[in-house]
């Protein structure tokens, strides 16, 4: 079919604007690179934008040598992928007997499980409950409480959900058992929601902040996510008058903060081009099918 | 189906097993860290906890803040094991709250911010200190009887001691440097009221003092204490006392933004100021040669930074540049001084379940002696400095030093006295004066305090009712009305000022009244007079601050000759 002018001339409109859209995503990341590979005086004078200045891997040198950001990067990639094991290993097992119309008391547990979407234990008594389970200062405290998402788990629920009936039959006709069917023909069939959620959950626990903060208690095992938030928020302590603090006398550098922020980034943009073909996909038949 | 139930049971069996085995893991490696940290208490000495500020910035070589040289430092030479608990800086209201709320908060916290301490005050969450000091104490105790001030500041409404504190060196905290190549071009003299102020900002905007031909200079930036000129706009701060009333000084809300509104709408400063609220832009602009007179920070290290590294930068970036002090002028309110920076500050708390106070103690006072005070400070004699011409400690090497005491700063002794350590922990006696560029910083020292002390000689008044951290925080019940009440103030005055003829100056501090009225500030006001009626002879007022400023002229002056 032939194009007409006026569809053409629409079809080059969006991809502009599509253009345009991206590099207005793409520029504030490119800017903060820059930033890191330039000059300490073209930083502070404000000459860096798309392109770095005086070029130097100072900012580089300085934060691998002087923080503990190695350490904490580890950190940070052991809580991610011991997470998202945990993670899966649970959500598949809520996952898959909640899509079964056999499961005796299903629409009870998915009551159940949607409660918690709605309500909250609250910081200190959710605290409180960690304590008491002694995971205070290990990565327990932060996979176990997290470890199902509900939101994650009615995604695959509803891919399960999804599978053809007649797949199953078949398989259970040549002798499958429950678990052989699971490992052997709904896991292989599954792998793009399978891959969306290890992406989610990733990116949730290498983002996490708060309750790295707040439960692990030594700094040996805070993860990069802290170390480059607390570089960041270094900054805020000059406007607080009140808070006096006769030793903020290392505001961290712009330029090391921003070579901390691309390392932060850096694997979460290094998995995305891998996943991201299951990802799309992923996602949209979870919904339809909701 | 039956069959089926029995298979999911087995799973979530299964899993429960899981998680049981999960959760022991856990449980072990906790014991395994505090077997750990234990190992390393040496012989007898009774264990305390304490927390340390960390800001991130401690090399993976040195360890972490909780074990480091530092820390094994202080167990080897003080009297305690002493364990540590990191607080994450910027965290630090969350992380205490949580560690008070779940009963594992340490024996001996360092805060600067009153108003995280205040509520755990009034949540009797706090020890007092009178027994401890006086059963166990010499070097603090010693402290407190030739400072009366200290022991006055640290005393709770129960009349009471709950706090640790410092003396700190009084000095202004904000300052304003004016170009004096621009003035100096343009035929103008230093500014000495706020009118000649706006006439020289017209000046340096319009009249092209860089000579590149474009206008585009500003004649200052939104900076810190531009407020304080106008005495003061902090609503919690912006009271005076008539015959012992406390009258709320909206009248300098109003000479503020008739002020700013005349520089917003003359293109004198940023119009973009609001967004820069990290001062970034601002600095930019300065360091490009862009602004004319430079409203900054200039205590502690900023000193250095101004007249050091950033003057470098300015003068590689507009060559021939020229800067000057320019003192606070005189506005329509009055003559003001900078603010100045806390003189006595509170920084430590106890816990009330401290297992063993008499330890706690006898670590206060390990960390209120001179020579704790200047190794936690410098390093090691030999190692990391050595005596100067001034017999004040030296860098023997800044690298090495910046590896191995730059996350130092004052973090493991927050305690520590600008009067314990004599001269040499002044400021002024950091200067290495066979340095040209140190030897500079050091001049404009003893050209800003002369400053100072004239415009205090001269009877220029404290910015406020008094330094803000001696001020009481506001109780639970009125804290939200108080926070919108700032909140909704602030956004008025910056609509005011940025609004055009639209908004006058007189009409938006009656509509800032209005706010303070609608979220109760008839009862804010009531809960400062009461405080101020109680507290006006105890705490720390103006008068105290300046007394301070005068008993340390001596030092700085023997320094500085």
């Amino acid at each position: 079919m032939r194009e007409s002018n006026g569809d053409k001339i629409t079809r080059i409109v969006i991809s502009v604007l599509l253009l345009l859209i991206s590099i207005s995503c793409l520029a504030p990341v490119i800017n903060i690179l820059s930033i890191s590979f330039s000059g300490k005086q073209a930083v502070e004078t404000g000459k860096v934008l798309l392109w770095p200045v005086d070029f130097s891997t100072q900012s580089y040198h300085t934060l691998f040598e002087g923080t503990r950001v190695l350490a904490s990067l580890w950190n940070g990639v052991v809580m991610t992928v011991g997470g998202v094991i945990i993670s899966m290993v649970f959500t598949i097992c809520a996952a898959y007997p909640l899509s079964k119309g056999y499961f005796y008391g299903r629409r009870t547990f998915t009551l159940m499980l949607l409660f918690t979407m709605v309500f909250t234990g609250g910081l200190i008594p959710t605290y409180l409950v960690v304590k008491s389970l002694g995971l205070i200062d290990s990565y327990w405290s932060i996979w176990m409480p997290g470890a199902v998402s509900t939101y994650n788990m009615l995604i695959m629920r509803s891919y399960f959900e999804g599978i053809e009936p007649e797949i199953e039959e078949a398989a259970r006709i040549d002798g499958c058992k429950e678990m052989s069917l699971l490992f052997r023909i709904i896991l292989p069939l599954s792998m793009p929601v399978i891959a969306t959620l290890i992406l989610f959950y990733g990116v949730g626990y290498w983002n996490n902040f708060m309750n790295v903060l707040i439960y692990i208690n030594s700094t040996e095992k805070y993860t990069i996510t802290v170390l480059i938030q607390q570089m960041i928020s270094s900054q805020s302590l000059l406007t607080e008058t009140l808070a006096n603090d006769t030793s903020a006398l290392d505001i961290v550098p712009e330029g090391i903060q921003s070579a901390g922020i691309i390392v932060l980034i850096l694997p979460m943009v290094l998995i995305y081009p891998f996943l991201q073909k299951y990802f799309v996909k992923g996602v949209m038949l979870g919904s339809v099918k909701g | 189906m039956l069959k089926m139930t029995r298979r999911n049971a087995l799973i979530a069996g299964a899993s429960l097993t899981l998680l049981g085995v999960l959760a022991a893991c856990g449980n072990n490696d906790n014991a395994g860290n505090n077997a750990q940290s234990g190992d390393s208490s040496g012989g007898k000495k009774p264990t305390i906890s304490a927390t340390v500020y960390d800001r991130g910035t401690i090399a993976a070589s040195e360890g972490t803040m909780e074990k480091n040289r530092w820390t094994k430092w202080i167990n080897e030479n003080g009297p305690d094991n002493v364990k540590f608990t990191a607080i994450p800086r910027t965290e630090s209201k969350q992380k205490l709250n949580t560690l008070f709320a779940s009963g594992s908060a340490p024996d001996l916290i360092f805060e600067f911010d009153p108003n995280i301490k205040n509520p755990l005050y009034d949540q009797k969450q706090l020890m007092p200190l009178d027994d401890m000091i006086n059963q166990y104490s010499t070097t603090y105790k010693k402290l407190l009887e030739d400072n009366p001030i200290l022991k006055q500041v640290s005393t709770k409404s129960d009349g009471k001691i709950y706090e640790f504190g410092k003396l700190n060196e009084a000095i202004p905290q904000f300052i304003i440097v004016i170009r004096q190549d621009w003035l100096d071009k343009l035929h103008l003299t230093m500014p000495k009221t706020t009118e000649e102020m706006y006439q020289v900002a017209k000046a340096f905007t319009e009249q092209d003092p860089d000579g590149n031909g474009k206008k585009d200079t500003y004649g200052l930036n939104m900076g810190p204490g531009l407020g304080d000129i106008f005495g003061g706009i902090n609503l919690s701060n912006s009271y005076t006392d008539e015959n012992g009333k406390l009258v709320r000084t909206w009248d300098n809300f109003e000479e503020y933004i008739d002020f700013a509104k005349r520089l917003y709408d003359g293109g004198m400063i940023d119009k973009d100021y609001i967004t820069d609220n990290n001062g970034a832009k601002a600095n930019q602009d300065f360091l490009n040669g862009k602004t004319g007179m430079f409203l900054v920070q200039s205590n502690y290290s900023f000193w250095n930074k101004l007249w050091i590294s950033d003057y470098k930068t300015l003068q590689t970036n507009s060559p021939g540049a020229k800067l000057e002090i320019m003192p606070y002028p005189k506005s329509p309110r009055g003559q003001f001084i900078n603010w100045i920076n806390n003189p006595v500050q509170l920084t430590a708390v106890v816990n009330r379940n401290a297992k063993n106070p008499e330890a706690v103690m006898k670590y206060v006072d390990f960390l209120s002696e001179p020579t704790t005070g200047r190794t936690l400070t410098n390093g090691i004699e030999g190692v990391h400095w050595e005596a100067g011409p001034t017999s004040c400690p030296n860098p023997i090497d800044q690298e090495k030093n910046k590896t191995e005491l730059g996350y130092l700063g004052q973090d493991y002794n927050m305690i520590f006295s600008v009067v314990s350590g004599g001269k040499c922990s002044f400021t002024a006696s950091s200067f290495n004066p066979d340095k040209p560029d140190e030897k500079f910083a050091k001049d404009k020292f003893k050209e800003n305090m002369d400053i100072f002390y004239n415009m205090i000689d001269q009877g220029a008044k404290f910015p406020g009712l008094t330094h803000l951290e001696h001020l009481p925080s506001v109780p639970q019940d009125l804290l939200v009305d108080f926070q919108n009440a700032n909140t909704e103030i602030n956004n008025l005055i910056t609509k005011a000022i940025v609004s055009g003829s639209k908004i006058t100056p007189d009409s938006a501090v009656a509509d800032a009244q209005k706010l303070w009225a609608k979220f109760n500030g008839a009862k804010l006001d009531a809960f400062y007079q009461e405080w101020y009626t109680a507290n006006k002879d105890t705490a720390l007022m103006p008068d105290d601050i300046f007394q301070i400023v005068k008993d340390q002229k001596a030092t700085q002056d023997e320094i500085l000759k």
